[in-house]
């Protein structure tokens, strides 16, 4: 190792975190060394000069330690050295991180409110500041699959030090998917079957473990030259993300659902990208994906409500979900609701706000509300509301926040328990779209959640609809009224312009094709099976925006595929050629406005006459 | 590029990190969590980012564990030059060192 000025206090700070770590006395009088020797170099350093008036506050005794830390004394060496042998500027950031691995070292012999201290310094003496927002795991399994696509781009082979990474992590993944698998109860609805599920997660964990072992021994003999490659840095920072997500305890229905609405991080795409490109046709990894894509596909469907439900209750789950991380989507089978105005409850303690999705009896219902009542009447005694506090004179404090902390939970599991309802009346609009408009509709529900009386004989579900459902229609409309852009590009945007006033019957012409599309579009989300070619659906699915992403054009999605416009032109028409036969258009579904759904409206008897 | 016992160090932590993996495919992984398993690849791909060099390491041997293996990687970051590796490297550090005593502490 070089010898330079803090290369000794480097090397025993690390030392130290490798074995014992540090006391709070050493960690202190190692601070104050280091305080002296920036001072003794001629650096000035705000953050390690604030450091050491910290080490008092955590110090034990008033006195510095008998025996000094080796990181101590290396630091006082530190400060005998010339000023000139190194540049200040590279001696300061060299100080700053042996300081800051002697406080890591010394975290580990911390509880409490030392620890707290500790990890604040250390992150002032991190000279970047490190990416330790939690993301969601949806996000995470987001950006794993797109780090691995793209270290897999251009590349015939990946090189066998990634591959090994990449299988372990898949395999991972599935692993857990498989555990999770037995903490849910399936949604009876699902058209999916979970036998076919397991054992199709059981074949891509044997197939990757077994290819795995084969990129390992090929490891070995294969000098690394990556070094350089940043989608190693990117797919490094992803797996990070990844295992810290998937440490948080959430509900296990709803990292379930996760995993598998991400096709286990794209588990089908990190088969392609690890397997050799001679290879890909006879891959056990590439073809046990695909199956399990196939099969899983059938869980990913929300039509019927969420796929899966928690065998456990919430109350059971050990931990909470941590501070700082993101709450779960709308659609998920936990909800946590916002606290609506009229319900006089101050943004104070939101414990207990975590509900499951559950269909309610009338009984029931009529129970969430007297608890939702007597939570609000708490709260306002709580809050010294002089005629609340009269009411509720005999009961004791501690009572009254549990009885408000019960209530908020009855208003969370009423809004729960409209979520389904949410979801289904927006289940036609592509997810980012659908996410918004549930969104909406999830405020207006929480108003209503605080006002609803049952005793005027309106269930909940149906108050709670006639409250929200306008929220949903209201983003509806403005997706459909979008303005066009000021500047665009006619590639850009998809269908061409007609500039001339159409006549007539081109008008109705027009019309009667974009209502067939329409309806064919609504058709395609029903689709259960494999009842058209993939590449061709998914060249629709692309053009039309439905896959949650923006609408594309002919020539971007050519070149995304690699492939020529003239050539997506005719899978787009083959498409649409194959869900004419599978999906004849009806009259029910012209003429319609864009913002009705065609399934609400009955279908009216042959025999009944028309007006 | 020129050897130096730093970049020797690194790519030996980066083989016992590698070992650790091939480990956790067999029995001894099944004991341990999904995240330990992420936790431990992402260290290997950070630590691949950082080798520069990878040499045969003379009288290397493997530990037949996970945890002798993250404790052989955790002793050889001693070894390193900070100051001749980007400053990603210190961070990498403190995780495998929370890594190993993660799993030390079970």
């Amino acid at each position: 190792m070089a010898d330079t000025v803090f290369s000794a206090a480097i090397r025993t700070a690390i030392a130290s975190l490798n074995n014992e770590g540090l006391t709070h006395d050493q960690w202190a009088d190692a601070a104050t060394s280091c305080a002296r020797a920036f001072s003794s170099l001629g650096i000035d350093d705000p953050t390690v000069r604030s450091t050491a008036a910290l080490g008092a506050l955590v110090r034990s005794g008033s006195t510095p330690p008998p025996h000094r830390s080796s990181v101590a004394q290396a630091f006082t060496q530190a400060a005998n050295t010339h000023k000139a042998h190194r540049p200040q500027g590279a001696a300061r950031e060299e100080g700053r991180t042996a300081l800051r691995i002697a406080t890591h070292a010394a975290t580990l012999n911390s509880r409490g409110l030392p620890l707290l201290l500790l990890a604040a310094v250390e992150r002032d003496l991190a000279s970047t500041p490190s990416n330790q927002a939690a993301t969601s795991l949806d996000t995470a399994l987001r950006q794993w699959s797109a780090a691995t696509a793209m270290i897999g781009r251009g590349k015939p082979n990946l090189s066998p030090h990634v591959a090994v990474a990449i299988a372990v992590s898949q395999r991972a993944m599935l692993r857990r998917g498989r555990e999770l698998l037995t903490h849910v109860e399936v949604n009876p609805d699902i058209s999916g079957i979970p036998d076919r599920l397991r054992k199709s997660i059981d074949a891509n964990i044997d197939a990757w473990s077994r290819a795995a072992e084969h990129w390992y021994d090929a490891s070995l003999d294969t000098i690394p030259r990556e070094a350089t490659h940043s989608g190693i840095r990117l797919l490094s920072l992803a797996a990070t993300d990844l295992a810290r997500t998937l440490k948080q305890d959430h509900s296990p229905g709803l990292v379930l659902d996760t995993l598998i609405r991400s096709g286990f991080g794209g588990n089908l795409i990190a088969g392609i990208v690890a397997t050799s490109h001679t290879q890909i046709g006879r891959s056990l990894v590439t073809s046990a994906a695909s199956r399990l894509e196939m099969v899983a596909d059938h869980f990913t469907d929300q039509r019927s409500g969420p796929p899966f439900r928690d065998r456990t209750s919430p109350a059971k789950r050990t931990a909470p979900t941590p501070a700082g991380a993101p709450s779960p989507a709308i659609d998920t089978p936990v909800a946590s609701t916002t606290e609506p105005q009229e319900s006089g409850l101050g943004p104070r303690a939101r414990e207990g706000l975590d509900a499951p999705v559950l269909r309610l009896s009338r009984e029931e219902e009529n129970s969430l509300a007297q608890r939702r009542d007597v939570g609000v009447l708490a709260q306002a005694a709580l809050d010294k509301v002089p005629a609340a506090c009269r009411l509720t004179a005999a009961v004791a404090d501690q009572e009254l926040q549990s009885l408000a902390v019960d209530g908020r939970a009855a208003v969370a599991q009423l809004v729960a328990s409209m979520i389904p309802t949410m979801v289904a009346t927006n289940r036609w609009l592509s997810a980012p779209e659908r996410a918004d408009a549930v969104q909406n509709a999830a405020v207006d529900v929480a108003k209503a959640a605080a006002r609803w009386d049952p005793n005027k004989g309106a269930r909940w579900l149906t108050f709670a609809w006639n409250a929200s459902w306008w929220a949903s229609t209201d983003s509806r409309k403005e997706l459909d009224v979008r303005p066009v852009p000021y500047e665009f590009d006619l590639d850009e945007v998809g269908t061409p312009l007609q500039h001339d006033t159409p006549d007539p019957q081109q008008a109705l012409l027009g019309k009667l094709e974009r209502n067939e599309q329409r309806h064919l579009l609504h058709q395609i989300r029903t689709l259960n099976g494999d009842q058209i070619r993939p590449d061709l659906l998914a060249v629709v699915l692309e053009y039309h925006g439905l896959d949650g992403k923006a609408p594309k054009t002919f020539t971007e999605i050519a070149m995304e595929h690699d492939s020529s416009p003239t050539t997506v032109t005719r899978h787009y028409r083959e498409a649409f050629e194959s869900l004419r036969v599978l999906f004849p258009s009806t009259p029910a579904a012209e003429g319609r406005k864009p913002w009705r759904r065609p399934e609400h409206r009955q279908q009216r008897p042959a025999t009944q006459l028309r007006r | 590029m020129e050897t130096t016992t730093s970049s020797t160090a690194v790519g030996h932590t980066y083989l016992m990190l590698l070992r650790a993996v091939q480990l956790m495919l067999g029995p001894e992984g099944d004991d341990l969590q999904v995240g330990f398993h992420l936790g431990v690849t992402a260290l290997q791909l950070r630590c691949l980012t950082l080798v520069r060099d990878l040499i045969e390491v003379p009288g290397c041997e493997y530990p037949s564990t996970i945890e002798g293996c993250l404790g052989e990687a955790a002793a050889q970051t001693s070894q390193w030059d900070l100051h001749t590796l980007p400053p990603e490297a210190a961070d990498f550090i403190l995780e495998l060192a929370d890594l190993k005593s993660a799993l030390a502490t079970g």
